[in-house]
């Protein structure tokens, strides 16, 4: 088997013929694929000049002051 | 083309093999997707040895330590199949068409915000059950782990197996017999 111009074509229209969305559904259903889940990782986007109250409710003023010390003097 | 090819399976299986055919593996984990798989010479200058050590190191029950069978039988058959309905992953002009395909199929999943793991054979089976690439036969080589690289745990990347699935095993496998029979000690 060679990769042809009108095997090319045939290639392209399958994909043309079917939206990403289904193709991948249809990937899952009927063939196997396994879909990969990525959980996103919370994280606390803390802005120090306005939030230094939320860093004391949250108990994080230790932390940023062990961690990361010129923040101490802000605080 | 035309060549030969080594099955080796549990003993059992002989009478249904020769009464009504091979009888394709199913599912997602196989290496170049659903059919019959035979060792083919290439890499190896022993495939029927080949086929030996799989149907021996198959015989083992991991679940339940201890052999499901303890019999096996080696088959050889001559296969025929024109070059345009062979997806050869050993040659560039396998690899273009495959790499091709996984590039636009890639390319297209990537449209939207999901992502799928996935193998050879998973992709094969897509690109042929859904009629886009149209072959009877998928030949590679692989790396295979018979029953010593699975005690020892042994993980290569090189291969050491050329393996050929045959997906039209009807008009593909002009004849076949059985070569070896032996008991799994």
């Amino acid at each position: 088997m060679k990769l042809t111009p009108e095997l090319k074509v045939r290639i392209d229209a399958y994909f043309n013929s079917i939206s990403p969305e289904d193709l991948v559904n249809r990937a899952v259903s009927v063939y196997g694929f396994e879909e990969i889940i990525n959980v996103p990782i919370p994280f606390i986007f803390i802005e120090l000049n306005n939030s230094m109250d939320l860093i004391s409710d949250l108990d994080l003023r230790s932390f940023i002051t062990e961690g990361q010390g010129e923040l101490s003097s802000a605080a | 083309m035309d060549f030969s090819g080594f099955h080796g399976t549990d003993l059992s299986n002989t009478l249904s093999i020769i009464n009504e055919g091979f009888v394709p593996s199913i599912g997602n984990d196989h290496w170049i997707g659903e059919g019959v798989y035979f060792f083919l010479e290439g890499l190896s200058r022993m495939p029927e040895t080949q086929a030996e050590n799989w149907a021996i190191a198959q015989s083992w029950d991991n679940l339940y330590n201890k052999r499901r069978y303890n019999n096996f039988v080696v088959f050889e058959a001559e296969i025929s199949v024109i070059d345009e309905l062979c997806l050869d992953l050993r040659t560039a002009d396998g690899i273009e068409v495959f790499e091709y395909f996984v590039n636009k199929f890639v390319e297209h999943i990537q449209k939207t915000r999901r992502n799928l793991n996935f193998v050879d054979g998973l992709i094969i089976n897509l690109a042929r059950n859904d009629g886009v690439l149209i072959f009877k036969v998928v030949i590679g080589n692989f790396f295979i782990k018979f029953t010593k690289e699975r005690i020892e745990r042994i993980n290569l990347r090189t291969a050491n197996c050329t393996i050929c699935n045959v997906m039209e095993s009807n008009s593909t496998i002009i004849s076949y017999k059985v070569r070896k029979t032996g008991t799994i000690s």
